[in-house]
C-alpha cells in the first residue's frame, strides 16, 4: 500500500488532472487500517470487479501470477463501466512519476497501445539480467502499459484477459512468463502499437547500462538530455537499501552513484507513507506455505533426474 | 538486391527450385546459396561454400550445435556477409519458393530497414491456441524469410544478431536460448526502423517441400541423445523434479 500511495502522490503532483485508482489484490473486510493512514485514492478490490474465473486464479496462481493476471480485467472494468474514460494506463506500484506525461497522452491520440522495452541497447556482459533472460521473460516491461479507447484496444484487452485466465504462469521452459510474453504477440496481432523507446520512460535496473541520471535544477535528466518521466524501483526493498534490486548483480550504489539520490528519495517517501505499518498486514490471497514431508525421499528421487538434466543440457 | 539461402547436398533440388522461382519473379536479383557441405558438383546458381563466410572455429561449432541450431548460426552469418555487399538482402529457406513478386514486402522496405514476418497475425482463432504458445516459446517471427536493407542501423542489428546466435545459438528455453529465432525477437527493442509485415504471405511465398539436412560440411551430424527431442526431454524431466519437490497429498486432497 505504501508503494501505491507513493505512486499516487507522484501522479497527483505531476499529472493532477489524472484519476488514480489503486487496484487491490487483497480484501479490506475485517482489516482495521488506521483512518489517518488510509490512502486518499479510491481502492478497488479484485472481488468487486467482474473477473471470470477469479476463484480458479486464486486457487492456482501464486501471488505474483495473480497480481499480474487481474490487470486486463481492471482495464475491461474501466472501459465497460466508465464510458467517459478515454485512456487507461497501468503503473506498477513501485514506480514514481517525476514529470507531466503530456507526450504519452499525445501518443495515445494516435496509438491504441503504448509499451516500453526493457532495453534499447545491447548488453555486452553476462551479468544479470542478461539479454537471454529478457528473451525468456519478455522484451517489454509490463510494469507500465497505456491504452486508448478504440475497438482494437478493446479486442486486445479481451484477448489479453482470455490468455491470463489460465496461462499467466511463470513457466520459462514452456515460453510463459506471466503477462510479459503474451504482450509481445500484441505487436503482431494488433496494429497501432507504439513501442516507446524514449529513455525517460521506465528507467529501472534492467536498463541502467544505457541510462545515466544527472540533475539540472529540479529536473532529473537521462543521459543529460531527456527528462526522466518515471523510474521503476523494481526489486528494491526498504530493508535492503544498499541493493539497487534483488533481481540484478550488475551495479551497486558505488558503481552507480548517479542513481543513489532517487533511491534515497524513494526510501524516504515509502517511510513517510507508512511502509512499516502496511507491510505487516497479511495479504488475503497469499496462500499459507504448505509443509513438505519426506524430504530425503524426494531428494533420492530427484537426484538421478537432476544428473540426467545436467548431462542433457 | 541479393536473395540468399542455405542448403545441404540433400536439399539441392529444393534450393534449385527456389533459385528458379527467384529468377522468374525477380530477374533483377542475384541469387546466392550458402552450401553447408563440401563443394562437389556444378550448380545452376551461385554457390558460396560455408568456409567462405569466414566463421571462426566452424568445425567446433558443428560439434557444439545440433543441425537446427547450426542452421541459425550459418543463416545469420550469411545474411551479415551478403548485406555488407548489397543494397538489400532477402533471406529465404531452401524449402520456400516465390509464386509472385515480393512487391508488398519490398514496398515496406522503402521506408524501413528491416521487415520481419510474424508467425501468427490473427488472435482468437481456435487453431492458433497451441501455435501461440509455441511462438512465445520459440520466437514470434519467422526466420525462413526476412528482408533487410543495408543501412548503418540495420547492419548494427544484424551484426548483433549474428554474434549472439554464434555464441549462444543453442535451444534451451528455460534460460532464454532459442537460437536465431528467439534472438531476432529483440528486433522489437534493439532494431531501428523495423516493419512487422502482418499481411498474408501466401500470395507470393509457398512451401514446396521440407527436407532436413542429413550431414553438415561433409560430416555426419553429431550424435545426440534423444536427437531433436532433447530439449523436450529436459523439460519433462524438470517438470518431474518440480512435481516431486512440491508433491503434497494433503494439499491435493483439499483441492
Amino acid at each position: 500500500m505504501a508503494q501505491a500511495i507513493t505512486l499516487g502522490n507522484s501522479l497527483a503532483d505531476t499529472n493532477p488532472s489524472w484519476k488514480f485508482v489503486i487496484g487491490l489484490v487483497d480484501k479490506l473486510d475485517g482489516v482495521a487500517i488506521d483512518a489517518d493512514k488510509m490512502p486518499t485514492f479510491p481502492l478497488l478490490e479484485i472481488h468487486r470487479i467482474a473477473i471470470d474465473g477469479l476463484d480458479w486464479m486464486c486457487q492456482n496462481y501464486d501471488i505474483t501470477e495473480l497480481n499480474t493476471a487481474v490487470k486486463p480485467f481492471f482495464f475491461q472494468h474501466f472501459y465497460n463501466t466508465m464510458p467517459q474514460v478515454e485512456n487507461v494506463i497501468y503503473f506498477d506500484p513501485d514506480i514514481i512519476v517525476y514529470q507531466p506525461l503530456d507526450e504519452l497522452a499525445q501518443d495515445l491520440t494516435t496509438h491504441s497501445l503504448v509499451v516500453t522495452p526493457h532495453i534499447t541497447q545491447a548488453i555486452n556482459d553476462d551479468k544479470m539480467p542478461n539479454e537471454a533472460i529478457l528473451s525468456a521473460t519478455g522484451i517489454f516491461n509490463l510494469g507500465f502499459i497505456a491504452t486508448h479507447r478504440h475497438p482494437q484496444t478493446l479486442d486486445f484487452v479481451r484477448w489479453w484477459a482470455e490468455k491470463l485466465k489460465r496461462q499467466c504462469l511463470i513457466l520459462l521452459e514452456d515460453g510463459l512468463f506471466v503477462d510479459q510474453k503474451w504482450v509481445i504477440m500484441a505487436s503482431t496481432y494488433f496494429g497501432n502499437v507504439l513501442i516507446n523507446k524514449y529513455l525517460g520512460y521506465n528507467m529501472a535496473y534492467w536498463n541502467l547500462h544505457e541510462r545515466f541520471l544527472s540533475k539540472n535544477g529540479n529536473t532529473w535528466l537521462v543521459n543529460e538530455t531527456e527528462p526522466l518521466r518515471f523510474f521503476h524501483f523494481s526489486g528494491y526493498g526498504i530493508k535492503k537499501t544498499a541493493e539497487i534490486s534483488k533481481y540484478q548483480n550488475r551495479y551497486n550504489f558505488i558503481t552507480r552513484p548517479d542513481v543513489l539520490p532517487v533511491f534515497e528519495d524513494y526510501a524516504q517517501r515509502l517511510t513517510q507513507n507508512h511502509n512499516a505499518y502496511f507491510s505487516v498486514f497479511p495479504c488475503f490471497y497469499i496462500k499459507p506455505k504448505k509443509p513438505v514431508y519426506y524430504q530425503s525421499v524426494r531428494k533420492a528421487l530427484t537426484k538421478p533426474l537432476l544428473k540426467l538434466i545436467e548431462k542433457l543440457s | 538486391m541479393i536473395v540468399v539461402s542455405i542448403f545441404n547436398h540433400n536439399q539441392h533440388r529444393q534450393v534449385a527450385q527456389l533459385a528458379k522461382s527467384v529468377a522468374r519473379w525477380h530477374p533483377e536479383a542475384i541469387f546466392w546459396a550458402v552450401l553447408l557441405d563440401e563443394l562437389k558438383s556444378k550448380y545452376a546458381f551461385n554457390v558460396l561454400p560455408v568456409s567462405d563466410l569466414g566463421i571462426k572455429n566452424f568445425d567446433q561449432l558443428t560439434l557444439k550445435y545440433r543441425v537446427d541450431e547450426l542452421n541459425g548460426v550459418v543463416k545469420t552469418q550469411a545474411i551479415k556477409h551478403f548485406l555488407e555487399q548489397a543494397e538489400a538482402v532477402v533471406f529465404m529457406d531452401a524449402h520456400l519458393q516465390l509464386t509472385n513478386p515480393l512487391t508488398s514486402i519490398l514496398n515496406a522496405l522503402e521506408n524501413h530497414d528491416l521487415v520481419l514476418l510474424p508467425k501468427l497475425t490473427q488472435p482468437f482463432g481456435q487453431q492458433t491456441k497451441a501455435a501461440e504458445q509455441e511462438a512465445l516459446k520459440t520466437g514470434i517471427f519467422r526466420t525462413d524469410c526476412l528482408v533487410i536493407k543495408n543501412t548503418p542501423a540495420s547492419l548494427l542489428f544484424i551484426n548483433w544478431w549474428a554474434d549472439r546466435t554464434l555464441k549462444n545459438g543453442q535451444f534451451d528455453y528455460q534460460t532464454g536460448h532459442g537460437g536465431a529465432q528467439l534472438w531476432v525477437v529483440h528486433a522489437l527493442s534493439l532494431a531501428q526502423n523495423l516493419f512487422v509485415f502482418r499481411e498474408n504471405t501466401n500470395d507470393f511465398i509457398e512451401v514446396h517441400s521440407k527436407i532436413k539436412p542429413q550431414s553438415v560440411y561433409g560430416q555426419p551430424l553429431p550424435f545426440r541423445l534423444f536427437g531433436k527431442h532433447q530439449n523436450a526431454v529436459v523439460g519433462i524431466l524438470k517438470k518431474m523434479v518440480r512435481l516431486i519437490e512440491n508433491y503434497n497429498p494433503a494439499f491435493l486432497q483439499r483441492n
